[in-house]
């Protein structure tokens, strides 16, 4: 059994995209967790947690940014999505600003689920 | 370059020196045998390297993957306490060196390089890490052990130094030594040679002041010299039932040799050997330097000495489905030019090709003689080197 996650930009909306992959025998296991990912994640947010995200998030960013070709890719996306310079330092700024409320809330403007199932 | 007392400890050692030649440094006295910092205002990160002249061949013989098991443990050790923090620490344990690397997000870099140092020199030994440690190392050799790839490592080890030669004990040990080994063999080895002062730190950061361990104490440790290195090695070709073949082939170089130099020949050998487009089905290459045991130097030239970096060309081949063979030739003549970056008298650079002429006689006389090792489906003489077809 496999789980993925990715999210999705587009020009209107966000999709957070979690996929799950799995042998026949596994199925409803898999369906099961895909469908509670979210809530779990909710449940589990607190301040510790949050703040292990927030490092690491910020940890993998900078150190993306340690090249050169890094440097230019990062500053490149944030100027790209935001139209200013400092796309990418406002993002970090950003980041170092959640909280667990601002993340409660961000969950509960999620809309949705849509589903997709691909079966044999 | 800086003249700092830089032992011969390996790759890292080596990289950090190559940045002191970019940037500027500053050092003073402190507890490390040598250390120093290059200081980037525009650093994303912090990073620090802690290089100790501990590795596989330290391990006790009948406890082989001690050091390995140590630096393992002490590694997750840091991260567990660093977790969430942003920081990480990894580390690589080999025949005569052991690393480990702090990365940190710069407002945390104090909290964390005193963490890692804690971790890594003074606090105990977490038993239950380094069960876990064990634990996932051995599932790990249980399928790498009797593999040819595997036999092919120890195989081309020898090459530099003899079997029994400390330096060419198998760094994950063998599952009798794995069995035995405890928590205090980890202990032991480390309270008898994990001290500061034998480490050699690197420091590259915008932590401009803050790095608290800035040394030129001269070196107190170095890789120990084991004699006749390679000369001692015995030629043996590996011969298994596989479906593949692999040749590795050392070119010993001098001691006096830049290890910008020679990351220089290594990278012309790969791309010179690379196929190109990449095909992996048929085959791979692999060229990396090899810190060994001190040994004597095997190059024509008297203006030369020692050999404690050969270059090492790690030429893995596929047969294919029609029994394609491969180019013959190829790795001998490329790899011929190593030496001529450092040695050339007139500093011209490497030339990297696939025509046997195409160092010249004389350079080919001044190169060292290649150490072949070859492992396949077929018996060779390899002390006939790989000029011969296989």
């Amino acid at each position: 059994m496999e789980m993925g996650l990715r999210l999705w930009e587009m020009a209107d909306r966000s999709v957070l995209a979690i996929t799950g992959t799995s042998y026949t025998r596994q199925a409803t296991r898999m369906k099961h967790a895909v469908a509670a990912a979210v809530n779990a994640a909710k449940a589990a947010l607190d301040e510790g947690s949050l703040a292990t995200a927030v490092a690491e998030i910020e940890l993998r960013y900078r150190l993306d940014a340690g090249t050169p070709g890094g440097l230019v890719e990062q500053v490149g996306r944030a100027l790209d999505a935001t139209d200013s310079v400092l796309g990418a330092v406002d993002y970090l700024t950003a980041l170092r600003a959640i909280t667990v409320s601002s993340m409660t809330a961000y969950f509960e403007r999620l809309t949705g689920p849509l589903v997709v199932e691909f079966a044999p | 370059m800086t003249g700092l007392p830089w032992p011969n400890l390996g790759w890292s050692a080596a990289l950090i020196v190559t940045l002191l030649w970019i940037h500027p440094l500053s050092a003073q006295e402190g507890v490390f045998a040598a250390s120093a910092t290059v200081e980037r205002d525009l650093a994303t990160t912090d990073a620090a390297a802690i290089l100790l002249p501990v590795g596989s061949q330290d391990d006790g013989a009948g406890y082989g993957s001690t050091a390995w098991l140590l630096g393992h443990t002490l590694a997750a050790q840091a991260n567990t306490v660093l977790g969430g923090l942003g920081a990480e620490v990894t580390v690589s344990v080999e025949r005569s060196t052991t690393r480990f690397t702090l990365t940190a997000l710069p407002h945390v870099w104090p909290e964390a390089w005193t963490s890692l140092n804690a971790t890594v020199f003074t606090d105990p030994i977490d038993l239950e890490t380094f069960r876990r440690v064990l634990e996932t190392l051995s599932g790990q050799m249980a399928f790498r052990e009797g593999s040819p790839a595997f036999d092919f490592e120890r195989e081309s080890a020898s090459m530099l130094a003899p079997p029994s030669h400390e330096w060419a004990r198998n760094p994950f040990g063998t599952s009798e030594s794995r069995a035995v080994i405890s928590v205090q063999h980890a202990d032991l080895l480390r309270a008898d040679l994990y001290h500061p002062a034998a480490a050699t730190v690197g420091f590259v950061g915008a932590n401009r002041g803050s790095f608290p361990l800035d040394t030129l104490r001269p070196a107190t440790a170095a890789v120990p010299a084991a004699g006749l290195a390679w000369l001692g090695g015995d030629r043996i070709a590996l011969t298994q039932e596989v479906t593949s073949a692999w040749i590795s082939v050392a070119y010993p170089a001098p001691q006096s040799t830049s290890r910008t130099s020679l990351e220089f020949v290594a990278h012309r050998i790969r791309a010179a050997l690379d196929p190109h487009p990449p095909d992996p089905e048929r085959y791979s290459v692999d060229v990396r330097i090899v810190d060994a045991p001190g040994g004597r130097d095997r190059v024509g030239g008297s203006h030369l000495s020692g050999g404690r970096r050969p270059l090492e060309t790690g030429d893995r081949r596929h047969r294919g489905r029609h029994g394609d063979q491969p180019a013959h030739g190829r790795l001998f003549p490329v790899g011929t030019p190593s030496l001529q970056v450092s040695e050339t008298p007139r500093g011209r650079d490497a030339r990297v090709g696939r025509s046997k002429d195409r160092g010249g006689p004389a350079a080919r006389r001044r190169s060292p003689e290649p150490i072949p090792r070859y492992l396949g489906a077929r018996r060779r003489d390899a002390r006939r080197g790989v000029e011969q077809p296989w």
